[in-house]
């Protein structure tokens, strides 16, 4: 991985997280000169603390047609990536535990099928057979079959080494510190010496806005600081499916080696000056409770780690793929509130997108222009 | 220190019955799991996971988790921070242990 | 909880106690945690009930050894929490912690951490059997349960814990077959200027080593356990010298029968909390490894968190204790307390501090280990208990090219097992340093997270109001 920087690339892509190595991937794999730079280890911010699940019953229905595909390019992604991400596809549950968390779980599956998912419902005793560790009070769940996730901790490794074998380099505790524009493209000036290339894509997920700057770009990202935590290995007791809630906040997992991880997007503490996260307890411990009341058992097992991971997101929630205006050759993969589900969707489309000069049909309503109206 | 036993002599007060993996023994009051196993002379708690390795009492203070065993069908019960009492089934624990109660 | 408490002090040994007696003195509130059932630590473990406490009694007085520092769980200021775990000391000064089953937090307007040391963990083949257990688990079994680990016990290490613990063995009857000490024979003479500072010390160490002479059980210098043998639980131990060079020489290795090895290598400072919390460390081998930047106050350097005892240094216990009583008065006398008298105890304390660490130096020298226990690593060697990862399998992760101990530790798993990385952290280091040939003070170790050890989610979710929340 201590691969020295070269004077020039065809493209340089900054930041070595979950889009800009599927990015990589994919531009690699079309023969294209690659460069990943990253300003430390690669995959240890968001990409490699995040809790790995890919689903799509606790994303946005705005952006349903996104997440639909985004699940059939994880798949296909843990088929191309020869090594082990740790990828399961199980499928999972989305539970409802109120009269009203009900009759709204009833109705965002019935718009999830017409926008294409196949979903389950299940209530009384028929989800107390497929689900006996749910706890009494998850009275209804809807079922998707594609669920699925991945280990954030063994994926970035496995992608890493696929971008390298397809001729990318992946440079690593490297730090642009500024850009100009060339007749050709872009010098870019890094604590490793000046490279020169024709694009450029950021994809520095939370921090992508402070990188945005050295282009003279304002994206404006909010940060969600999405607290985490895991349990030690205990017997294999959910199939290794996954679930989510329709009330939000909520992802559970059981990791094949047995360790449970605990997540949904309860908000710590941190920014991305000092890149320091820090837990907020009482929001922590919400957290828990939660988590114990929807799956009892949950309390056999110790609490190991709690931890919080940073997320950039522009205003409307949305990813940002594809070219800057007036910026030519500049672009942006931003998997925003798409997460770790959207990301290899995000590097694939913004590698595509500068591949052919145009958006695929997914990626033109997330193009970054509706951000420098 | 008697030959029969690892405990030092001494009047060691109340009595406390027992089972390890099914066999009745007697510890005393105040004695934790990891002690009375030893004086048993059974330095065993587990068998891990993954190699199915066999591991017992190794830090002494709580921190290892070496001294993991089933208790009254819990899994993951340190023998070394849980005092004895009355009535207790101790068990080796094999890999996870028994699933958690729902 | 919102009762306002001066001081919160982590971990009830000696240094712990000595600095809630001295606080409490100069007329601070305090409350103690600690993960134990009895206070004392390791040092000062009582036996568990009365009447173990009169088996043995001539051996282990702790109970008594400890009546004055117990002395000050009965202050009216002092508030003692046993069994308590610390979940984490964060930033904004909430310090939270599960008890009786129930997470509590409180926010004291200082901090001392006394948290102490645990073992250090040195991998050889067969450290896994049942049956190789730590100085302090044999110490334990020997002071809290009145109970000898075994019939025929080789103890093996490196430091003044193996000589204590096998001193205590033989006491108590145990069979002791040999004792032997990695670092080579050095004249005690060349550092007879430190060892005289602390006569009282001296006296009890040279004791220690009479009670072998008298019991005859040999004691080796150069000498270390290369191997545990054996299938459900040690049957053997093969034993060979240290050449001059620090070479093991296997030519000359033995097979004892045993059924048990006293493994004592020295102690880690626990430095989780102030890890995790980000104060500065730094990497002292002769402290035991990363410890607190302290001012001469021993405050860290986070304001109001203070560091005492074995937990900035491994050092043994009049340092502990000596350090318990200055961060007690230092604390004190920043919350206002008795100024005059606390300055006074600080002035007292650190004089007598600059002695001990004359001592402390010149033990260090008489016990320098081998320039590296590496070479007691096969491949087949287990590194990462908890995860089950070998010598080997780590290894390869350095061939594929990691440099650092965070990717190292991702794809094998290695330290993030119920331990938290204690029993392997110590390793990893040691290999990616000789492997990237930096200094180990260069080798970032992974930052602690909350909790500071597993906790039961069960205690962790229960609702406040569902056990027994007062304190003794």
């Amino acid at each position: 991985m201590a691969t020295a920087l070269a004077a020039r690339a065809d493209i340089v892509i900054l930041g070595g997280g979950i889009a800009g190595l599927t990015a990589a991937l994919r531009l690699a794999g079309a023969g294209r000169e690659v460069v990943v730079i990253d300003r430390a280890e690669p995959w240890r911010e968001a990409s490699g603390v995040n809790a790995g699940t890919l689903g799509i019953q606790n994303k946005a229905l705005s952006l349903f047609p996104f997440f639909l595909e985004s699940t059939v390019e994880w798949r296909r992604l843990a088929e191309v990536v020869s090594e082990d991400m740790g990828y399961m596809q199980n499928g999972g549950f989305r539970v409802a535990q109120t009269p009203e968390q009900v009759a709204k779980l009833r109705d965002e599956a019935r718009q999830m099928s017409d926008l294409g998912a196949v979903i389950e419902w299940l209530d009384g005793n028929v989800l107390r057979d497929r689900a006996p560790w749910l706890g009494p009070s998850v009275t209804a769940a809807t079922f998707c079959a594609t669920d699925a996730f991945a280990s954030p901790l063994l994926a970035g490794r496995a992608l890493i080494r696929a971008v390298e074998r397809r001729g990318g380099r992946v440079v690593t505790h490297t730090t642009v510190s500024h850009a100009e524009r060339t007749t050709t493209g872009y010098r870019l000036h890094t604590t490793g010496g000046d490279i020169d290339c024709r694009s450029v894509i950021i994809a520095a997920g939370a921090w992508s806005d402070t990188v945005a700057t050295l282009f003279g770009i304002k994206i404006g990202l909010r940060l969600n600081i999405n607290m985490l935590s895991i349990t030690d290995r205990v017997a294999s007791f959910m199939d290794h499916q996954i679930v989510t809630h329709v009330g939000g906040r909520f992802t559970l997992k059981q990791f094949p080696n047995g360790s449970c991880i605990l997540g949904g997007g309860f908000q710590g503490r941190g920014n991305t000056q000092t890149g320091e996260k820090e837990l907020d307890f009482e929001q922590l411990l919400i957290n828990l409770r939660f988590q114990c009341a929807v799956v009892p058992a949950l309390k056999g097992a110790n609490l190991l780690r709690s931890w919080a991971g940073l997320q950039g997101v522009p205003d409307d929630g949305k990813p940002l793929i594809g070219s800057v205006p007036d910026q030519p050759n500049l672009y942006l993969a931003v998997p925003g509130g798409g997460g770790f589900t959207g990301g290899p969707l995000v590097g694939r489309l913004v590698a595509e997108t500068l591949l052919t000069g145009t958006p695929p049909p997914l990626a033109v309503p997330l193009a970054p222009a509706r951000l420098f109206q | 220190m008697s030959n029969s036993s690892l405990r030092l002599d001494g009047d060691r007060g109340r009595r406390v019955d027992i089972t390890v993996d099914g066999m009745p023994c007697s510890a005393f009051e105040g004695e934790t799991i990891a002690g009375a196993l030893f004086a048993a002379g059974r330095a065993h708690s587990r068998h891990t996971p993954i190699r199915d390795a066999v591991r017992g009492y190794y830090c002494g203070m709580g921190v290892c988790w070496e001294c993991a065993l089933v208790v009254d069908g819990r899994p993951n019960v340190r023998a070394c921070m849980t005092l004895v009492q009355t009535g207790m089934r101790i068990e080796t624990q094999a890999g996870f242990g028994p699933p958690m109660a729902p | 909880m919102t009762a306002t408490i001066d001081i919160a002090i982590i971990g009830a040994g000696p240094a712990g106690l000595a600095a809630a007696r001295q606080a409490a003195r100069h007329g601070a509130s305090v409350l103690i945690l600690d993960d134990n059932a009895l206070p004392g630590g390791q040092y000062y473990r009582q036996a568990a009930s009365p009447a173990l406490r009169q088996i043995a009694r001539d051996v282990f007085d702790e109970s008594e050894r400890a009546a004055p520092l117990l002395e000050a769980l009965r202050d009216a200021r002092v508030r003692y929490l046993p069994e308590a775990t610390v979940f984490a000391l964060f930033p904004d000064g909430v310090l939270a912690y599960v008890r009786n089953g129930q997470t509590e937090s409180v926010t004291p307007r200082s901090v001392i951490v006394a948290t102490g040391a645990t073992e250090r963990p040195v991998p050889f083949p067969g450290w896994t059997l049942p049956g190789v257990i730590g100085a302090g688990a044999a110490q334990n079994l020997m002071k809290s349960q009145r109970v000898v680990p075994g019939c025929c016990i080789l103890v093996a290490g490196n430091g003044p814990l193996a000589l204590l613990a096998a001193a205590n063995l033989v006491r108590l009857g145990a069979s002791v077959v040999e004792v032997l000490e990695a670092a080579q024979s050095r004249s005690p003479w060349r550092h007879i200027s430190g060892l005289v500072r602390e006569p009282a010390i001296l006296l009890r160490g040279i004791g220690y080593r009479t009670t072998l002479l008298r019991h005859g059980v040999p004691f080796r210098d150069g000498h270390v356990v290369v191997e545990a043998l054996g299938r459900d639980r040690v049957e053997a131990a093969r034993v060979a010298p240290i050449n001059a060079d620090g070479v093991i020489d296997h030519n000359r290795a033995r097979v004892l029968t045993v059924d048990t090895v006293v493994a004592s290598f020295g102690l880690v400072p626990a430095v989780e909390i102030t890890r995790a919390l980000g104060c500065e460390h730094r990497y002292d081998a002769g402290k035991g490894g990363w410890t607190p930047l302290r001012g001469p106050d021993l405050q860290t350097t986070k304001d109001g968190v203070y560091a005492a005892g074995e937990c900035s240094g491994a050092a043994g216990v009049e340092k502990a204790l000596l350090e318990g009583e200055l961060a007690g008065a230092a604390v004190a006398l920043r919350l206002g307390y008795d100024a005059a008298e606390a300055s006074v105890t600080m002035r007292r304390v650190q004089a007598r501090l600059a002695r001990l660490e004359r001592f402390r130096a010149a033990i260090e020298a008489l016990y320098v280990p081998p320039s590296s226990f590496s070479a007691l690593l096969t491949d087949d060697t287990i590194v990462c208990r908890c995860e089950e990862v070998t010598c080997a399998e780590a290894q390869r992760r350095l061939d594929d090219g990691a440099t650092e101990l965070n990717s190292l530790k991702a794809v094998t798993r290695m330290s993030m097992g119920r331990c938290q990385g204690l029993n392997c952290l110590p390793t990893l280091a040691r290999l990616v340093a000789e492997r990237t040939g930096r200094p180990l003070a260069d080798i970032e170790l992974p930052r602690p997270r909350p909790p500071m050890r597993p906790v039961s989610l069960a205690s962790i979710v229960a609702e406040p109001g569902a056990g027994d929340v007062e304190s003794r």
